[in-house]
Order: structure tokens, then C-alpha cells, then sequence
């Protein structure tokens, strides 16, 4: 797995690619955290290179969709391939996220503001 | 040998270090002497050798806890005997320190390569050596500290996991209509995975299968906690939605570490086949059709359960027909990998299960477990393995016949007999004929399991009740071997004495071999005195 977190406009833009499996959860948890501690406008994730995502992933998540929620903005979900979406999808976790086709997408959305879920 | 002693009479030190038992090997009479006098001072228990042979010999035969030996000795040198004892896995971590002049850097550092632990430079300084020993002591006491806590810790984590088995179901819930099994196999000593499976009332069972996000006690800890708090709602005979709304309510309301559970919870209503689920972020199960063909329990995507204080869970319905089954299971079926990472993936799981419609639920729930492992080829688990399969045999409740398949196990006469026993009463049929022919059934049915396999795997046994107003019908159906009780020479089966009690007890028994099975019909007369109603 690879996590790389950058800064684009006040959103905090986080990519992860490969497998997010409960091994690497943590890691994931510690580096979503501290993008949140720097108080961005919105969190986007880039999933496009996402092959895998364990439970521990989702609740890390969830924990970031909620952080959210009570500091104002939103989660972001993009370029979900079909097996990750259905993760989402089976787990009834589409109805808290913001999900987009791809990256681009989200960030358009981001920049617009627009109506999301509320959590 | 120059022994340095200017130290000498003075205190070494204020650090005090456990004392411990030495084996020193040195061919010079002077340095084994000063060293036996410093480590005996030191309070240390020491034993001196002048050669290498003579250390390996002692080494193996006496249990030490810190080794000094000479680099050059007649025979067998330092480290030779250094690799003596790390190749030797009983020895490998006793710590053992060089003895060396301070010009053989070289061979030191060769020793130490091999896994000495240190070096001591001649002449002897007294502070390096007890320093040298002391920490040897130190570590090897930490070492021991560690290995006796991990102790502790595993012994513990044995016991969780016996916790953790022990509120599983030992049984499916007894019923003629359905038939049941569960297993689950941690990924760790404890795991997040959970089934159960009870008795609402006498038509109703009610079957769970759960997942908690994460691994290991804390998941353990959470999943006791889903289970008892699933049980305490379901039991009052609640809708498997309104219990997910309740226990997504018990569990989101007080969630500091974020973690939820995806929950599957359905019930089977027995004389109907209807199957009422709610779906709470878990994995569609399987319904396996009775004709081999699979179809996936879609669900109503709703939310995984203690994540959203609120959250909506929504009834869905399938109809079982007789021959159906179901099939729950957690990430760890699907999510398996090989070693190039290719997943089990539920194409992988409907491959094992499709055309398995006639397999009893043991042995849907062993072969999916077989399937994974084979699959994982030997690599550690990624996650915990949960499945319970479910059988619907059909309910001829009301009907005047009755059916059940049970497995070729003994432990399933007693749930045979029950559910014959009852047939008997709803009928009506006088004891004087009910009390017989169910023992003739228990004895024929006995006689299959014990004989009638010589392959020594899982079998399904199928018996037929029928009532009228004179007779009554008992058929016992098996695939095994063949054997007809009404032939002649039935007696060398070992089943001589049961045939005899089931020719005392029934009035008439038949014999077919019929599409590779054994059919055995007995028919027993009611009394004349007492009919029952048409």
C-alpha cells in the first residue's frame, strides 16, 4: 500500500493505492489523522489505484467521516473501481460519503460546495 | 600471561549484577585461576576447563548461564567450540564471551559474527569483566522475564479463545424441518467473528452471523458484546430489522473507538420456508437453490451496525422450498488470497457451492473451510473465517406424511426420534403401535450409521413416516451399501440381533434396492380397540 497526502487548495487530497489491509490500517489511520489536524476544507480521497480495502480501513474512515462532520466539512470518495464500490455499497456506507467517478470530479465538487450527505 | 591486578582490594563497582553460574575454558593454570578467584568473589558459581573438548563435553552436560572461553586452546580452539554450541538449538542463547588478546581483533570479530556475545581482552581487568558478565546476567534474566511473560500472555489468549468457543452454539436448534452448522476459525487466538442460531418457539429459528471491523481481544471484547445484546433482542421475537435497529442504537450511542459490526440476522419460519433477513452492511449470503443452482441474497444496503446513531434496517423475504439451503459467511471466505494476492472472491465461493445441494451443512461449512485453505496455499491467514450453512428439508407438519434427513452420525438418532415421536402424537396413532415402530426406526436407522458406510464420510439418511387409520409406515432411505435385512443370510452383517427386535417389533418389513439406495419399509398395525380419526 501507498498513502501520499497533499494539499490542493485548503482540501486535503489523499491517495491510496494498492491494498489497504488491516496490517496497514494503522498507518493509514495515523497519516488520514494528521491531514484532518491541519483543518482542511474538505477531505478527498483518491481511490482510483485502490484494489482492496479491509474493515479496519472502512473504520478508519468512518472515524474521519464523523471528525468531519463536527468540524464542517466533507469526505470525498473518487474513481472507486467497481470491487471497492461494492464494499461501500454492501456495507451501507455509500450514505455517509460523497462519492465521484474520478478525482477530477471531486475536486470540481469541492470547489463548487453543493449539497452532501449528512452524517 | 601477564594478569593485571592493579585493581585489586579496591571495590569494582556500586552496580550490582545477578550471580549466575560460569563455565570458564582456558588452557593457562594462572588465568583459570584469577578468573575462578574473581567470579567465586563475585558471588558467581564457576566451573574451569583447560580445553575446548573439555568445555563442549561439560557444556552439554550441565546447565550454565554465561560461557568465557580462550580463543587459542590445545585441541579445540575458542570458537570452535563458539559454533559448537550456537549450532545447537537447546545452547544458541547461552550468551558466550571471547577470551583474547587485544592484537586478534580479527578473530573477535569473526567470533562475534558467529554470535559471541562479547570479548574480554587479556590481561584480565577485573571492572571489565564483572561489567561483561553482569550484563550477560542482565540479559539473559530479561530474556527469561520476556519469555515468561509472553507465557503468560499466550496461556491467557488460550484460555479467551476457549471463552470465545464456548459462547458459540454447540448445536443447531433441534427441528425436523431445518438442518444447521456453524463453524468459525480466528485468523489469531481470539477473533472478531461471531455465528448463532436458537430456537424462537416451535416454528421459528432464528440464524446470525457477524463480523467486527478489526482483529485480536479488542474485537474479541466487542463481538461477546454483539452477540449477548443480539440474543437479549432477538429472543423477545422481534423482526430481524427492528432487533438491528435496536442493537445499532445499544451500539452507536456509546462508541468512542469507532467500532461497529457488519451483522446478518435472519429467521426461518419452519412450516412455510419463508425466510425473513435484515442485513446490517454484511456480505449477500448464498441461497442454494435444490437444484444446484445459486442465487446471492441481495440485501437492502443498509448500514453496518453501530456506526450511525438512527440508521434504518429494512425486513427482506426468500421463500425457501424444500431442498433449499442458505449459506453466511464472513470476509474471510471471500477475502482470502494466494500467494500472488489473486482473492478467493465469491466466484470462488459459489464454485465450491454450486451442485452441492444435496451436502448436509457440516460438510458445505468443511468444504469451504478445505476450499480457502488449499487456496491460501499454506500463507498466514489474513482474516477470521465465519460460515453456517442451513438445510430446509421441508415441513410436512400438518401433512399426514412426514420426512427428515438427518447425517450418518449418532448424535442425530435423539433429534430423529424426537421429531417421530411428535409425528406420532400429532397423529394420534396409539402407543401400542407408535411405541414399537419408533424403536424399529432407531434400531434400522442405528444399524446405517454404524455399517452401512465403508468410506467412513458424511451420508444423509432420509426417513418417511406415513399414517392411516389401520397402519402405520416408517421407510428408512440410505445411500451405503447394499444390504437387505430380509435375505437370508443377514445375520453375518452383525446387525442379526436389531433385525430380530425389529421383526419382533413391526408387523411387516420390505426390501428394495432402488437408484443405488437401501430402502426399508416397516409397517406396523394399530390396535383395533382405539382408531385414530381419519
Amino acid at each position: 500500500m501507498k498513502i501520499a497526502v497533499v494539499r490542493q487548495e485548503g482540501a486535503a487530497v489523499v491517495t491510496v493505492s494498492g491494498r489497504l489491509s488491516s496490517a496497514v490500517a494503522d498507518q493509514f489511520q495515523e497519516q488520514l489523522m494528521a491531514a484532518l489536524d491541519e483543518k482542511p476544507t474538505a477531505l478527498v480521497a483518491d481511490f482510483s489505484e485502490l484494489k482492496f480495502i479491509a474493515s479496519a480501513g472502512l473504520r478508519t474512515l468512518i472515524v474521519a467521516a464523523k471528525r468531519a462532520r463536527s468540524e464542517g466539512y466533507h469526505v470525498h470518495l473518487c474513481g472507486m473501481a467497481e470491487t471497492i464500490h461494492e464494499v461501500f455499497e454492501v456495507s451501507g456506507l455509500l450514505r455517509i460519503f460523497v462519492v465521484h467517478p474520478s478525482l477530477e470530479a471531486g475536486l470540481a465538487a469541492v470547489e463548487q460546495g453543493g449539497t452532501v450527505p449528512t452524517l | 600471561m601477564a594478569v593485571e591486578e592493579t585493581d585489586e582490594g579496591c571495590d569494582p563497582g556500586h552496580v550490582s549484577y545477578p550471580a549466575g553460574r560460569v563455565l570458564v575454558a582456558d588452557d593457562s593454570q594462572a588465568n583459570r585461576d584469577v578468573l575462578v578467584r574473581y567470579l567465586a568473589r563475585e558471588g558467581h558459581e564457576v566451573v574451569a576447563v583447560a580445553d575446548g573438548l573439555a568445555a563442549v563435553e561439560v557444556v552439554f552436560k550441565q546447565a550454565f548461564d554465561v560461557v568465557l572461553l580462550d580463543m587459542i586452546m590445545p585441541g579445540m580452539n575458542g570458537d570452535e567450540v563458539l559454533k559448537t554450541i550456537k549450532a545447537d538449538p537447546r545452547l544458541r542463547s547461552l550468551p558466550v564471551i571471547m577470551i583474547s588478546a587485544l592484537d586478534a581483533l580479527d578473530s573477535i570479530v569473526r567470533c562475534i559474527e558467529a554470535g559471541a556475545e562479547d570479548y574480554l581482552p587479556k590481561p584480565f581487568n577485573r571492572v571489565l569483566l564483572r561489567a561483561r558478565i553482569g550484563a550477560c546476567l542482565e540479559k539473559k534474566r530479561l530474556r527469561e522475564i520476556e519469555l515468561s511473560y509472553l507465557k503468560a500472555v499466550e496461556k491467557e489468549l488460550t484460555i479467551a479463545r476457549e471463552v470465545q468457543r464456548s459462547i458459540l452454539p454447540k448445536a443447531f436448534p433441534a427441528h425436523h424441518a431445518l438442518l444447521g452448522h456453524g463453524l468459525m476459525d480466528p485468523a489469531r487466538e481470539v477473533g472478531g467473528d461471531f455465528y448463532d442460531f436458537f430456537a424462537l418457539d416451535d416454528d421459528r429459528i432464528g440464524i446470525a452471523v457477524g463480523d467486527v471491523s478489526g482483529k485480536g481481544v479488542p474485537a474479541a471484547v466487542y463481538m461477546a458484546m454483539v452477540r449477548t445484546q443480539l440474543r437479549a433482542t432477538a429472543l423477545f421475537g422481534l423482526s430481524p430489522a427492528e432487533c438491528l435497529y435496536r442493537l445499532n442504537e445499544q451500539l452507536s450511542a456509546d462508541n468512542a473507538e469507532g467500532m461497529f459490526v457488519s451483522l446478518f440476522y435472519g429467521i426461518v419460519d419452519c412450516p412455510t420456508g419463508v425466510f425473513t433477513y435484515a442485513n446490517g452492511g454484511h456480505n449477500w449470503p448464498i441461497l442454494l437453490r435444490a437444484d444446484g443452482s445459486v442465487e446471492w441474497i441481495k440485501g437492502t444496503d443498509d448500514l453496518l451496525v453501530g456506526v450511525l446513531y438512527g440508521s434504518d434496517y429494512h425486513n427482506a423475504a426468500v421463500t425457501l422450498a424444500p431442498g433449499d439451503g442458505l449459506f453466511v459467511y464472513t470476509d474471510g471466505v471471500v477475502e482470502a488470497i494466494d500467494p500472488a494476492e489473486a482473492e478467493f472472491g465469491k466466484h470462488g465461493l459459489t464454485a465450491v457451492l454450486a451442485g452441492q445441494a444435496e451436502a448436509l451443512p457440516a460438510a458445505l461449512c468443511g468444504g469451504v473451510l478445505a476450499a480457502v485453505r488449499a487456496f491460501e496455499g499454506g500463507q498466514p491467514h489474513s482474516d477470521d473465517l465465519t460460515c453456517v450453512a442451513v438445510r430446509f428439508v421441508g415441513g410436512h407438519d400438518d401433512a399426514s406424511s412426514f420426512e427428515m434427513r438427518i447425517a450418518n452420525d449418532v448424535a442425530e438418532i435423539a433429534r430423529l426420534i424426537n421429531a417421530v415421536q411428535a409425528y406420532f402424537q400429532r397423529r394420534t396413532v396409539a402407543v401400542e403401535a407408535a411405541y414399537p415402530l419408533t424403536m424399529a426406526i432407531e434400531e434400522a436407522v442405528a444399524n446405517v450409521i454404524r455399517h452401512g458406510h465403508a468410506d467412513g464420510g458424511m451420508h444423509a439418511i432420509t426417513v418417511r413416516l406415513t399414517s392411516d387409520a389401520g397402519q402405520s409406515m416408517a421407510e428408512v432411505i440410505d445411500d451405503g451399501l447394499f444390504f437387505d435385512p430380509t435375505a437370508g443370510d443377514s445375520d453375518k452383517s452383525g446387525f442379526g440381533i436389531g433385525l430380530l427386535l425389529i421383526k419382533t417389533m413391526v408387523d411387516g418389513i420390505e426390501y428394495v434396492r432402488d437408484m443405488e439406495c437401501n430402502r426399508l419399509r416397516m409397517i406396523k398395525s394399530h390396535p383395533r380397540s382405539r382408531m385414530p380419526p381419519p
